[in-house]
């Protein structure tokens, strides 16, 4: 969960609509499309298989005994991982660090990548820096 | 860092093209054209260019790298580091702030599946080398 409790500016990952919510939240709607949305900043300490879909606007961690097999994985803050990441695409709107523990596939689009030494990589194409989701100047407007 | 005698070195003013092997350390300042194969490690500066397919032990990027890199051992891709090709290798580091376009594989098992690149190293040799 956030620590930071004042607005935050989050972007729709469905119509890409800008809209503020509390610190504190974990879900909301979106102003702009009513469909559902997931802010808050996922830890992942299990295995969480078989999913379609992973997505936030805050960011993911992926603990050592973590483990995600999903087609896309969209994060709109970091994604930090200290276990597995399976995925088709993972697309990221901050720094995606892979620890030296990390193994990971799928193809990444983020502005940034830290990879530790140790980090296995299965073959993935990477795109960095990217900003795939057009967050890039999303810190930088400033809340009404 | 090897001693500058044991140490290939392409200066910061020269464009060497063609074909370059290396026993030890080789460190790319200027532009390079061609293949690297070496049994230790390339360093490509901050303010170089080389436009290679390199196979080496280790391999350090400051610079820009156009071509795929095979390393036995390490590829470090610092902050300022460009690649744009395919990374193979056993170690992989790689800094915020470094660019990388392409297929990355990364672990003991890629660094053995990789395609060997073709024909065993050739004695130092190159069309141009040493060109300014």
């Amino acid at each position: 969960m956030a620590k930071n409790k004042g607005p935050r500016l989050v972007q729709c990952y469905h119509c890409r609509h800008r809209f503020e919510v509390g610190g504190r939240a974990q879900s909301t709607s979106c102003p702009g499309c009513n469909k559902p949305l997931i802010v808050e900043d996922l830890v992942i300490d299990k295995l969480k298989a078989g999913l379609i879909e992973l997505r936030t606007c805050g960011s993911i961690t992926v603990k050592k005994k973590g483990r995600i097999m999903a087609d896309r994985i969209e994060a709109h803050g970091w994604i930090v991982c200290y276990g597995i990441i399976e995925a088709k695409k993972v697309v990221s709107g901050q720094t995606v660090v892979l620890a030296k523990s990390a193994t990971y596939r799928g193809d990444l689009e983020a502005p940034a990548v830290e990879m530790a030494l140790g980090a296995k990589v299965k073959p993935s194409q990477f795109a960095v820096p990217s900003d795939p989701l057009g967050l890039g100047d999303l810190g930088e407007e400033k809340l009404e | 860092m090897a001693e500058q005698g044991d140490m290939t070195v392409v200066g910061a003013d020269s464009h060497f093209e063609g074909k370059l092997t290396f026993e030890r350390t080789a460190k790319i300042n200027g532009k390079f054209d061609g293949t690297i194969n070496g049994k230790g490690e390339l360093q490509v500066s901050q303010n170089a260019l080389c436009k290679a397919d390199v196979q080496a032990g280790a391999v350090a990027v400051d610079g820009r790298v156009e071509g795929n890199v095979r390393a036995g051992d390490t590829v470090r891709l610092n902050g300022s580091g460009v690649v744009k090709g395919d990374i193979t290798a056993a170690k992989m580091v790689m800094q915020e702030g470094a660019s990388f376009y392409g297929l990355c594989a990364v672990g003991p098992d890629a660094a053995q599946n990789a395609p060997k690149p073709a024909g065993p190293p050739q004695p130092q040799e190159g069309k141009d080398g040493g060109k300014k």
